[in-house]
Parts: structure tokens; sequence; C-alpha cells
């Protein structure tokens, strides 16, 4: 029996523009279990970004709820938003939104500086084993501006999981990058999750769900349906078109 | 035409928080250059005609008797337009419990000469019919006495039932005398009052007699005459017999820069004030233009790819920001207008008349073109930037200007992180901080100067009372006659606080050269404050430094010094501070000066330097009650207070310009950093840091900027001010200029400074609060 870590409750969000109103969340009810690497897929607008924000607390539905450890993110205060942030949730974006003026190491070592578990000379020798793990020994003094979309992108996730969060959410990180880059990010991710971390993806990038477990489709703000993967080993042409043909079952 | 409208209402319409920041800027900076230009030259005009309308010669000359003999025998000498009398009688007088440090003097008003008369609030009114009793005194006398209309002012005329006593019905301005820096005061009375008064001072005995008959005589140089301002009085000295009849001799150009001597210096301050303003002005529109560029470079991209040549570009920003620093030089144009009348009537107390305010078109409009051409041109060069976007770059996201390619050496720590963040930004884009450093500086380093003089001043004015004492002490006690028991006086004093010092001092007149000055005669000449040379023996002179430049004199020349018909040769020992008479005097000692004069009469005051000084009003207030045919005075004079309390005032409203300024400039600088950095302030709350965390962080930058110019404009100040403002106080005869600040007095400008830049700063970050994380969502769908 797994464990519940994330939940969202009818979650509705909608968003206004001049007299209309666009619901893009349409009552949501969603678990997200300890240990899984879940994929949430959808066509363009079918509001999967918009979920992923939603239960990492960047934003907030406009009904609903949404449980962490059962805890209503919803409801609490900024400080303890921030505190959560810090220490339990880690975030990778499409562009990487490594901070300019830092370097990749700076970067990732700024992230460990901000959890609270962690002291400073243990933030430094994370950083330190990250940097390796991610093969950014190179790079990782310069500057953002000055390295490769996919160095910066290993840096994002080493600067998320650096804190060793208890969720990372990650919102089409390989959309951005070329089919290496997108395959060695992807290979970090899977590789965290055969270490026991829980992430919640969101891509439309066929290849990059194959890592997860369990794959969520999301239309018109609803999911319309659920595919157990099985964990990741690997991509293999039974595993493919298992979602191939799931995918084409929801109309994708 | 209509494309060009468009972009340009569309390019305000973005940038409308930033231009209503420049105008407001532009039109303080205005304000304060035009009125205090206007202040000024409305205020010297003013003195000069004002002194020829009341009938101020080229020199006027008080005497103590024979006015009508002296005056025919001056006017008949060749170089000698005409020379006018009007009659006086000079009487120490009391308000209340305060008495006169100088005899005041007692004119008859009957109509001939063209007084102004001002109500309570400054406003000129008609010409009133003086009635018996009632007396017209300067305004400046509200400030110095605190007297109002209703008041009595006491006249002791004898010992003998000789009080005199007079109902303040209004004032009237007095362009000789009426200036809260002139000590002597001019009253205007009735006839019938001045017959009462003359009959009262005849009748009394010669041992009684406190006020005596006297005149000026206002001396007018022929208009064909080729002699200067100082060989014409010299001449008119030499060939009569004025010099045994005078009390003091001022020149017409003595009493101008006497008169409107605080509003001269407050004018001055606030003109360079309003030279370091502009600077900031240039600071600021230069920061915004930079953000503008940096914003708006695909915007300009694009157009550029629609056919907008760079050229039009440019125009656009040149007309934006050429309107609005135009329409905030022409708002503070009218706004100085009246601000002069309001500082003008509110100074009436000091300057003691009404200044008429007269906008110096040639001056203002002069300044003001000067002004518009270096700004446009300022703008011109600034907003050639546009000429250097290329499209495909900018579209690309590439920075014309390129920022930092490598990270910045300061390492970032967990602790204090805030801080190290800060300091981090900070060296990576430190040229957009440039702007902060240098309004800081330049902020700081104004604000120490005028700390400068305001610590010289002292609580009490200090400073100025030693500029123009002969020498320090604390009580002055000056017998008239030999019933005055000074041992018992010594005990009273004694009874107030133990007298450490004494030494004795006589003022006499005497000439240089044949150039009247005021000798200061002292038993003791170590008391003297001596700047180069030594002090003087019996057979040298000290001399002020405006001596020395009137008289093309330098240590170990030889002068003539004359007095009562006697003349000896004295050699110049060295070169003192005194500003009294705008340091027209010089300093001898009592065996010098016994070559020359009577040094046995009742010229002499005791001064004593007391063990607790704080006690000297107290003491003077006992003898003036208790003792009669003794003038006790302290180490000040009445104007004092005003003086004291503008130089204050000065500095408050200088500080609270500078306040706005800084919350104008941190206002537009900060918006433009914090739209620039919007997604870097959503990555450090998407990894966890606090709003609260990041704003501190931020205003710490500005905090950090700002006291680095500071530090600067405090170093530059503590190596420059004292003789920058030496300099000026040259020329109002101060030759010394030099403070003693305590580590806080030194700090208190960068301190307030930097604090109003964090402070302000950490104020208007609140929109850190308000960046939400979704701008990184936006951002992924662009």
């Amino acid at each position: 029996m797994k464990n519940i870590l994330l939940q969202g409750k009818s979650v509705v969000k909608s968003f206004s523009q001049g007299d209309k109103n666009t619901k893009v969340l349409d009552c949501i009810d969603i678990d997200i279990y300890e240990g899984d690497f879940t994929v949430i897929m959808g066509a363009s607008g079918a509001g999967k970004s918009t979920l992923l924000y939603n239960l990492s607390g960047m934003d907030r539905p406009n009904s609903g709820n949404v449980l962490f450890q059962e805890q209503d993110i919803t409801r609490i205060s900024e400080k303890k938003m921030a505190h959560l942030r810090a220490n339990e949730f880690g975030f990778v974006f499409q562009k990487t939104h490594l901070v300019s003026s830092l370097t990749l190491y700076e970067n990732i070592v700024l992230a460990g500086y901000i959890n609270e578990k962690l002291t400073e000379s243990e933030a430094k020798k994370r950083t330190d084993t990250l940097v390796e793990q991610m093969d950014l020994s190179e790079a990782k003094n310069r500057l953002p501006s000055a390295v490769s979309g996919g160095e910066a992108q290993r840096a994002a996730v080493a600067r998320v999981v650096i804190g060793m969060p208890s969720i990372l959410f990650a919102d089409e990180p390989t959309g951005a990058l070329n089919k290496k880059n997108s395959e060695e990010v992807m290979n970090i991710f899977s590789s965290l999750s055969a270490q026991g971390q829980t992430v919640l993806l969101v891509t439309h990038d066929m290849q990059a769900a194959l890592h997860g477990n369990r794959i969520l489709y999301l239309e018109d703000g609803k999911i319309i349906g659920e595919l157990d993967l099985g964990n990741y080993s690997g991509t293999n042409r039974e595993r493919e078109e298992k979602l191939n043909h799931w995918l084409s079952s929801m109309r994708w | 035409m209509r494309k060009y409208r468009l972009l340009l209402l569309g390019t305000l319409g973005k940038q409308k928080g930033g231009i209503f920041g420049i105008l407001i800027l532009m039109m303080l900076t205005a304000l304060c250059m035009f009125s205090s230009v206007t202040l000024l030259t409305s205020g010297n005009a003013a003195v000069s005609i004002e002194m020829d309308r009341l009938g101020f010669g080229s020199f006027t000359v008080w005497v103590n008797g024979n006015e009508e003999t002296l005056a025919k025998e001056i006017e008949s000498i060749s170089d000698v337009e005409k020379v006018t009398v009007q009659p006086l009688i000079f009487s120490g007088y009391r308000i209340g419990d305060q008495y006169s440090d100088n005899e005041g003097q007692l004119i008859v008003y009957d109509g001939k000469i063209p007084y102004r008369f001002i109500d309570e609030h400054g406003k000129e009114i008609d010409t009133p019919v003086i009635h018996p009793g009632e007396i017209y005194i300067s305004p400046a006398m509200r400030s110095s006495f605190d007297v109002k209309i209703g008041d009595t002012i006491h006249f002791e005329l004898s010992r003998q039932n000789g009080m005199k006593d007079f109902t303040v019905a209004g004032y009237f301005a007095d362009g000789f005398m009426g200036s809260s820096m002139i000590d002597m005061k001019s009253f205007l009375i009735c006839e019938a009052d001045r017959l009462d008064a003359l009959s009262m001072i005849d009748k009394a005995t010669e041992y009684d007699v406190l006020a005596w008959r006297g005149a000026m005589l206002h001396v007018f140089q022929g208009e064909g005459s080729t002699l200067n301002e100082t060989e014409f009085q010299r001449l008119i000295l030499e060939s009569t017999d004025l010099s045994l009849y005078t009390e003091f001799t001022y020149q017409k150009a003595s009493i101008e820069s006497y008169m409107l001597l605080l509003q001269n210096i407050l004018s001055g301050f606030l003109i360079i004030f309003s030279a370091v303003l502009l600077v900031v002005c240039l600071v600021v529109i230069s920061h915004s233009l930079s953000a503008v560029f940096e914003q708006d470079r695909k915007d300009m991209a694009i157009l550029k790819t629609i056919g907008f040549t760079g050229r039009k570009l440019q125009s656009v920003y040149l007309v934006l920001y050429g309107i609005t620093v135009t329409l905030g030089l022409l708002a503070g144009l009218l706004a100085a207008m009246p601000l002069s009348h309001a500082v003008a009537g509110g100074m009436v107390t000091s300057t003691g008349m009404l200044i008429p305010v007269t906008l110096p078109k040639g001056i203002v409009f002069g300044i003001a073109a000067a002004l518009f051409i270096a700004l446009v041109l300022f703008l011109f060069l600034r907003a050639e930037r546009v000429m250097r976007v290329r499209p495909m770059q900018a579209l690309g996201g590439q920075s014309d200007t390129q920022g930092a390619k490598k990270a910045g050496t300061s390492p970032i720590r967990k602790k204090n992180l805030s801080l190290h963040l800060a300091v981090r930004t900070l060296l990576f884009r430190k040229r957009k901080y440039a702007g902060l450093l240098v309004i800081s500086f330049l902020l700081t380093l104004f604000l120490s100067i005028i700390g400068t003089m305001v610590t010289w001043l002292g609580p009490s004015g200090e400073g100025l009372m030693n500029a123009f004492s002969v020498a320090d002490h604390d009580l002055g006690v000056q017998p008239f006659n030999n019933t005055v028991p000074m041992d018992e006086i010594e005990r009273v004093i004694e009874w107030y606080s133990p007298i450490r010092e004494k030494y004795e001092l006589a003022m006499e007149s005497v000439t240089v050269n044949g150039t009247e000055y005021t000798a200061n005669v002292l038993n003791d000449t170590g008391y003297f404050h001596v700047l180069r040379g030594k002090v003087c023996t019996g057979d040298e002179v000290l001399i002020t430094d405006t001596v020395a430049s009137e008289q093309g004199l330098a240590i170990g020349d030889t002068v003539r010094i004359a007095a009562n018909g006697r003349a000896e040769e004295y050699t110049v020992s060295g070169i003192y501070m005194c500003a009294n008479g705008m340091g027209s005097n010089i300093g001898l000692s009592m065996e010098g000066y016994s070559k020359i004069g009577d040094i046995t009469g009742y010229i002499w005051c005791y001064h004593y330097i007391l063990e607790d000084g704080l006690v000297r009003d107290y003491a003077m207030q006992y003898l003036q009650d208790n003792y009669s045919g003794i003038d006790v005075h302290t180490n000040s004079w009445s104007g004092l207070d005003g003086i004291v309390m503008m130089m204050k005032l000065l500095a408050i409203v200088i500080y609270l310009i500078a306040a706005v300024f800084i919350l104008v400039a941190v206002a537009l600088i900060s918006a433009k950093l914090l739209s620039a950095e919007t997604s870097d302030t959503a990555i450090y709350k998407s990894l966890g840091l606090r709003g609260k965390t990041l704003r501190i962080s931020f205003a710490l930058r500005f905090l950090l900027v700002s006291a680095v110019g500071a530090a600067l404009g405090t170093l530059v100040s503590a190596l420059t001010a004292e003789s920058m403002v030496g300099r000026l106080f040259i020329m109002f005869g101060i030759g010394e200029f030099s403070v003693t600040h305590g580590l806080l007095g030194i700090l208190f400008p960068a301190i307030v400074v930097t604090l109003l830049f964090f402070g302000f700063a950490l104020l208007l970050s609140n929109r850190i609060e308000r960046v939400n994380m979704i701008k990184l969502i936006s951002e992924n769908e662009e």
C-alpha cells in the first residue's frame, strides 16, 4: 500500500479575461504517491502545467484543497509556504531559471544554504557531489549565460535535489533541450526516482514520459485516464508501445 | 506623423512613473535655483536702492557733535558732491529685562526721509503719524529682543529721573541698520519726543548724563572724483577735523554686505545646493534612460524592422524627456516667485527690511536657457544608444551593452545570506548602481559642509561669537566712572562662578595710514587670536586679513597709526582674527596705544573668563539690575540667536530637500531594478526565500552603495570643507575657519544619507512581495 504524499481535492482553477471566464482545472481529484514517478500528459492547453503549479503551491486554486502530508497548503502563510519550498518541494522549470549573477556552482549551493536541514559545509559537500554526478565539473564556475542548455538544466536539477526534497516537480524540463541533452536530464530523473525520489513531471514528450511509472492524462481540465507503466529500467519497445497504444486511446 | 504620435504616447504610457519622478526632481532643482538667485539679486539690488533712497552717502560718519561745521568743512573739498546731516540722539536702552549692548539712535521722523513702514506680517503699510510716546523699530528686533507692538522700550538718558519710555507702535524698514547682523539700531520718534529728550539731556549734569547728541553725516563723492572708496575716505579724514568727532564710519559697500550677510550666505549655499541637485537629476535621468532602453530593446528592434529609423526612435525619447525637463524647469520657475516672496517676507525679522522680490529676468532666463541646452544635449547623447540597437541581436535576446561576463569575486555564505546576495548582485551589476553612488557622494558632501558650518556655529553661536570678538570671554564689565565698586562686582561674579582669567580691553577709534579703523587694545596681548606672525609688543601692531588686503600690508611692514592728534609708526607683527566691522580693525597692546592715546580714562572693559561659563547670563542680569554706571555684556549679541536659528533652519531645509531627492531617486531606480529582476526574484522565491528576506537583501544593496558614496563624501568634506568655507568666510572678515568635530558629528550626514537610502529602498521594495512565481510559468509559455 503506497503512502499518499500529495493530494488534490476538487481543485478548480479558472482565469478571467475581460468578461470571459475560462475554467482550466475542473474539479480535479488527484493523489500523488510517495516514491512514484508520476507523469501528467495532455494536449497543449489541457491544463497540465496549471495543475502542477497549483499542486506545488506556486499558484493557488480558486477552490478545492491541496494537501501535502495531510497539511492543506492552500491555506498556509507565506512564511510556511517558503519553508516548504526550501525544505520539501523542488521545482524544475522548462526554462532553466538559474540566477544570472551566480555561477552554476553557486546556483546549486544557494539552494542548499536556503534549506534548513543542511549546514553550510554539508551544502558545499553535496554540491561537490552533485556537480560530479551531473558532469558539471567543467562548467561549474561559469555563469548561466556561458554554458550550454543541457549544462544549465542539469544544474537546475542539481539545485532542486540538493535539499533532498520530498517531492520534485518538473514542468516540461526537456522542452528547450535537444535530444541528447533531453536524454541526459531524463536519465537523471530516472536515477533519482530509482533512489526513492518522488517525482511529478508534466510533459508532452513521449520519450520523457517513458521514464515514469504512472501516467495521467488530462483533457479539458479533467483527468480522463491513468496508466500504470511499471518501474523504469531503460526504454524498451514493449514499454513504448504500451504508452503509445494508451495515448492513442486517449486521442492524443 | 500619426504613427509617431502613437509611439510617443505609448512610450509615455509605459514610462509615466519615471517621467513623473524626473519632473518632480527637475522642478525642485529649478525651484531651489531660481528662488535663491531671485532672493540674492533682489535683496542686493533692494538694499542698494533703499540706501540711496534713504540718503546714505558714499560713506556715512556717525559723529558726536559739531555736525554742521564738519559738514561745511567736508563740502568744501572738491571731490565731495554734498554732505547731508541727519541729527540723532545716542542712548542706551532696555526692553523688558534685556539691555542693549550698543547705544540706540533716536531719529525724528518728519516725513522728509521716505522710510517704509511694515505691519506685523511683513507687509508694507501707509506712512503713519508718530504720536508722542510712540516709537517705530526695525522688525529685526523681533528676532533679537522678541519685542512686539505694544511693548515698552526704556531709554536711559540720564541717571537722575532720566528714563524716557516709548511704546512700540510699529516697524519700519531701516536700510542702514535694520539687519539682525547689525547690533546698532535706529528708532523713529516724533519731534515733540526728540525735544523732550534733548531737554532731559540738557538738564542733566555732566556726571549724570548718559545720552548725547549726535548726527549721521552722509558724505557723497562727486561724480568727477577719481578716488576709490578708501582713498576718498582717507582724504576727508586727513583734510578735516572729522576724526575728532567720529564715533564710527561705514562705507556703503560695508553696510550693504552687513545688511544681507545672512541672506547672501543662505542664498549662496542654496545656489551651490541647486547645482548638486542638478547633477543628481542628470544621474537619475541617465539611469532611467538606460533602464528604459534595456526594457524597450525588443520593441525598438521590432519598430526598426518595420521601417522606423534609429534617429526617429531617438527623437521619441528626446522629445519625451526634453518636454519633461522643460516642464520641470518651467514649473520650478513659476513656483520660484511665490516662494521667494514668502521667504523674503519670512526673513524680514532678519534682514530688517522689505525686499521687493523681482525676478531677475535676464539672469533667470539665461540660466534656464543654459540648463535647457545642456539638458537637451545630455539627453541627445544618452539617447544615442537607440542607434546601436541591432534588430537581429535584440530579438535574439542579446544585449547591446553585454552584461558582466564574469561572476563577482565575493563568495556567498549561508550566514547573512541576504547580505552576501546583496554584495554579489552589486558586484555583478555594478554599473547600474554607479548613479546611486554619485548621488550619495554629492548629497553627503554637501550635507557635511553644512554640518561643518553648523558645528562651527555651535549651539549658541559660539563660532560667530569668537570670530567677532577681539578675545574670548564670558563676561565683560566696563565702568564709566570711579564710583563703580569693581572689587564688589568681581565678588558678585565669583558668587556665580570662580573667575579663571581676567584681562582688559579698550576699543578706540584710530586711523591707519589715514584710514579709520577700530583699535582693539589689550593689556595682555596673549588673548588676541593670532593667525600668522606673533603677538604685538609696544611698537608693533596686529592687523586682520581685511586690513592687510585693504592697505596692501604684510607682516614686517610699517604703518602710521594716529589718534587724538598724535601719530606713531608701528611694525605689523602678525595677522589676527576679529570679524568686527567686517574685519576693519587692528590690535594694539596697552603700551602701544599709550603712545597715541590716553589710557587713564574710563575706556577699559574688564573681561572675565569663568570656570562655569553657563552662568554668565545670570551674573550679567544681576549686575545690570543692581549696579549703575557700568556696561555689562557677554560674548554675544542680540541678533546671534536669529542667525543660529536661521542656519539650523537652512540645515533642516537642505536635509528635507535631500530626503525628497533620495526618495524620488530610490523610487525611480528601484522601480527599474525590480522590473529587470522580476525573474530572479521569482526564482529566489521558488527556492524558498521569503519576500521579506529578498526585500532586506535589495535594500542592503542601496545601503552598501550609498555607504560607499557617503564615506567618500565624508572624506572629501573632511579634506576640503574647512578650506572651502574658510574662503567664503574670509569675505566677511572671518579670517580663520576651523572646526573640531566629534566622531558622530563627522559621520552624521553619511549615516542619515545611508539610512535614508536603505529605508526608502526597503519601503519601496514591497513590489517584491507581490512577485508571483507564475511569472516563471508565463516565461515558459513565451
